[in-house]
């Protein structure tokens, strides 16, 4: 490729900056006093300009996905109780963690990672239930997708689907990756997500509150934002919640 | 204390570097400096491919409930990446090697690990890009690149800290140890990309002291050879310049020498003719001989110069081998009888009747080398026996001079063939001669295509030589069985021809000669021979006089023109006359025998060439063969 400057002499000139020797001998050329190195080159105003405003535009763009990725989904308002209605069964004898999937949310493949890493380090047993929501319109099997792979892989994960959202409604879940950890008794302990952004693995309050609500019995967080893709239609899930704005 | 510690760090130049060196040294850095520019070209493109790949695999859709859309990644990877991407490749392909083009990839390529990071949704293995581009960029071996590239992981965990302190630690208030152990990593590995830098700095300040000496030790060298070459180029000139000098003072020496010589030969033969007591013919036959001596060792000198000086042209002519070796014999034979020896030669096997070769040449090795066997055999005879050795490649004559001579040492026939040696200084003074002859002849031979080598010598027994010529190419020669009877044959005939061709009788020759006494001889020589002489002195007297003969109707037979006069030369007076319309037979005259001054006569215009000191029988026989010529030529036309 022929690129401007790209001129490495076998012996460097001895007369001025310039690359191409002139021919004449070494008592021939006049000694520089100061010699300036060829590769000491300025950038002219232009150039920082454009330099400039790609620098803007590209902190501008990633802190635009910075702040995508750290904005979290509708938070659920889980009951306090597990719900009588539901369909979903609890175990009565330990925990019981609930988490509702979008079978096709990127997002929620992080969180399913997570709840690997924190089943992994429980030292109770628990049961966890993946439900995956299938809304109405779409045939059985489209739950079935890289994340109910990875999730029927889990040990002590029973996956469920959810046509039409109905067990998702019941617990008010509203994101990917909505998290609920019940005692035995059904009381909810812990409501939230497990990861610290969409898409992100990594340590998170939400993961370290389960641990430590499953090995020690209690945990000041209560409470995580949720980060994944909505479970529902922004329009159904606004006109059921009675909202009228984008996600906080 | 500072000071030294960043000089301990930063600065590699050695505090003597002399302007070569730091010239050198920048031109390496450069050149790493730019191929890790290029590299980094080609690497943001990959990751720029990479990036949107990995978006589409990974998440290429996101959802909202049933309705699905082309997930944020995918965008970020195409036009944000392709952002960070653009402006480094930019930047090399205008301003390659520039600070700012590294400073500017440094930046982009940390942020390319923050952007992979996000794409793989924080996957630990992804953070392995960030140690990877700092170690990458430590190509450079500028540590001050490292400084950008630490701003930009430091400013993202600031304002990420910031703004999104759970999208770094994963907890909203995490510990200020987890910020020190994540800085005290990127530093760790900064510090040591910086030693490395530093020490691959020093290696290079190195190699260009290196490079340095070597092209100071190499300049040095150049002077050297410019001044030799230039000494040598003086030298050439001054071995030149008297070259010239010698080749002229032989020429002059030739002329100056032959011209009086002529005279004194020529006169002595003349006066012998007209003495009749016993110790005045033996008087004149001593001038006669010492004259022929020095005319010999004339003729050495100006041989040996030519041969050494690669003037020495050969002729290739076809020549009976068997009469060349007669003719010699029975010139010598007087010689050997008069030494009380007995000369003897015979042919051994088929002979060809004719050898391509320089008959002169041929003549005077033969005379050298059985004139020598003659010289220095007192007692007994000599012998020469003559062969043919048919080599399929290279067939050859060979002739063994065997004598009964005082033969010599192993130290003497070490030094044979060396100019001015002869076997030891009581030789010349014994025997006489100049030492020159062996040398001339065996360089000859070799010209000829043979040697001459000693075959066998005992001191006190006596010597065989043995010379080799090439033959060149017999195809179609007749090979003689008997070669001796043959010639016999051919001679009876010839003889008679040769003696008609010899006759001048009557003929008109004008002389052109400013010699009073060459002028007296040779005419005397012609008178005698029975031709009619007039003699001019000078070559303008010559040109006018031959002009008005030939335009009166009655032009002088042969005109001799000596080339050397005043008033006008021999050259300017035959070119005029050629150009004149003359077309008579001009024979030149000349005391100059080196080589191409027969050339320069028949470029003038003449006919044919003799030199001086002048051969009564030989002039006579050129004289007959161009007046036979001239007179054959006209009647043909």
């Amino acid at each position: 490729m022929p690129l401007r400057g790209q001129t490495i002499a076998s012996s460097p000139p001895r007369d001025d900056c310039a690359e191409i020797s002139d021919g004449m001998n070494s008592d021939q050329r006049q000694q520089p006093e100061n010699p300036c190195p060829a590769f000491r080159l300025s950038i002219g105003p232009r150039t920082w300009f454009w330099l400039l405003l790609w620098g803007v535009t590209v902190v501008g763009g990633l802190g635009y996905l910075a702040s995508y990725a750290n904005n979290p989904g509708a938070a659920a308002r889980m009951p306090h109780a597990w719900p009588e209605d539901t369909q979903l069964v609890r175990n009565s004898n330990g925990p019981t963690l609930v988490m509702f999937i979008h079978p096709h949310c990127p997002c929620t493949r992080a969180s399913l990672s997570e709840l690997s890493r924190t089943l992994a380090r429980s030292h109770e047993p628990v049961d966890v239930l993946a439900v995956f929501i299938r809304p109405l319109d779409f045939k059985s099997g489209w739950e079935r997708g890289s994340l109910w792979n990875i999730a029927t892989k889990l040990p002590g994960v029973r996956t469920l689907v959810d046509p039409g959202g109905q067990e998702a409604r019941r617990f008010d879940a509203m994101t990917s990756g909505q998290v609920g950890l019940y005692d035995r008794h059904g009381k909810l302990l812990f409501s939230g997500g497990m990861t610290s952004a969409r898409a992100h693995e990594g340590d998170n309050n939400g993961s370290l509150a389960v641990s430590t609500w499953l090995n020690e019995g209690d945990c000041i967080v209560s409470n995580t934002d949720v980060f994944g893709c909505p479970l529902f239609d922004q329009t159904e899930s606004q006109s059921e919640r009675g909202e009228s704005c984008c996600p906080r | 204390m500072l000071s030294a510690l960043r000089r301990l760090i930063f600065e590699n130049a050695p505090r003597d570097a002399d302007e070569r060196t730091r010239a050198f040294f920048e031109q390496h850095h450069r050149s790493i400096i730019l191929q890790t520019d290029y590299m980094f070209m080609v690497l943001m493109a990959v990751q720029w491919i990479g990036g949107i790949l990995l978006a589409i695999f990974v998440s290429p859709q996101t959802w909202s409930g049933s309705i699905p859309s082309v997930h944020i990644h995918v965008w970020s990877a195409l036009l944000c990446g392709g952002l960070l991407s653009a402006a480094p490749i930019w930047l090399v392909w205008r301003h390659p090697a520039a600070p700012q083009t590294r400073y500017v990839i440094a930046i982009s390529q940390m942020l390319w690990s923050g952007l992979l990071i996000h794409l793989t949704g924080g996957r630990i293995e992804t953070h392995f890009h960030v140690f990877g581009s700092l170690a990458f960029l430590a190509f450079y071996r500028d540590w001050k690149v490292l400084v950008p590239a630490t701003l930009v992981v430091a400013a993202d965990h600031l304002l990420r800290g910031l703004y999104w302190p759970q999208s770094v630690f994963g907890v909203l208030v995490s510990s200020p140890w987890r910020t020190a152990e994540h800085a005290a990593w990127v530093v760790f590995e900064d510090v040591v990309l910086l030693l490395s830098c530093r020490q691959g700095m020093r290696e290079m300040w190195s190699i260009a002291n290196q490079q340095a000496r070597l092209e100071r030790t190499r300049d040095i060298v150049e002077q050297e050879v410019r001044e030799r070459t230039r000494e040598l180029k003086e030298a050439q000139v001054a071995a030149l310049a008297a070259s010239r000098s010698k080749s002229e003072f032989l020429a002059n020496m030739s002329h100056e020498i032959r011209t009086p010589l002529t005279a004194i030969l020529g006169f002595t033969e003349t006066l012998s003719d007209n003495l009749k007591l016993p110790e005045n013919l033996e008087a004149t036959d001593t001038i006669k001989r010492n004259g022929e001596h020095l005319l010999g060792v004339i003729n050495d000198i100006l041989d040996l110069s030519k041969v050494e000086s690669g003037k020495m042209t050969i002729e290739a002519l076809r020549e009976n081998p068997v009469r060349t070796l007669t003719d010699v014999i029975s010139l010598v034979k007087v010689k050997a009888d008069g030494a009380g020896l007995a000369l003897g030669f015979e042919f051994v096997g088929e002979i060809p009747e004719t050898i391509q070769t320089d008959p002169t040449r041929l003549r005077q090795i033969l005379m050298n080398l059985i004139g020598n066997a003659i010289k220095f055999t007192e007692v007994g005879g000599v012998r020469v026996i003559g062969r043919f050795v048919h080599d399929a490649h290279n067939p050859y004559m060979q002739f063994d001079i065997t004598d009964t001579g005082i033969g010599m040492t192993e130290e003497q026939v070490a030094k044979l063939f060396q100019p001015f040696m002869q076997a030891d200084n009581s030789t010349t003074r014994k025997f006489g001669g100049t030492g020159l002859g062996l040398t001339i002849s065996k360089r000859l031979a070799e010209k000829l295509g043979g040697d001459i080598t000693v075959v066998d010598t005992r001191p006190g027994v006596g010597t065989r030589f043995r010379l080799t010529i090439g033959t060149g190419p017999l195809d179609g020669v007749n090979m003689m069985q008997n070669p001796m009877l043959a010639l016999n044959e051919k001679d009876q005939a010839k003889t008679t021809t040769e003696e008609e061709k010899h006759n001048i009788q009557g003929v008109q020759i004008l002389l052109a000669e400013d010699g009073p006494d060459n002028q007296r001889l040779i005419s005397h020589v012609l008178k005698k021979a029975g031709a009619d002489v007039s003699v001019k002195e000078n070559g303008q007297l010559a040109m006018e006089a031959a002009l008005a003969a030939w335009n009166a109707g009655f032009p002088f037979d042969v005109i001799l023109m000596d080339m050397q006069m005043p008033v006008m030369d021999g050259y300017q007076a035959t070119r005029s006359l050629r150009e004149q319309g003359y077309t008579g037979p001009i024979i030149a005259i000349t005391a100059h025998a080196m080589e191409g001054d027969r050339q320069k006569c028949v470029n003038a215009g003449c006919d044919d060439y003799a030199t001086k000191p002048v051969d009564r029988k030989k002039l006579v026989a050129t004289i007959a063969r161009q007046v036979q010529d001239s007179k054959m030529a006209l009647a043909n036309s």
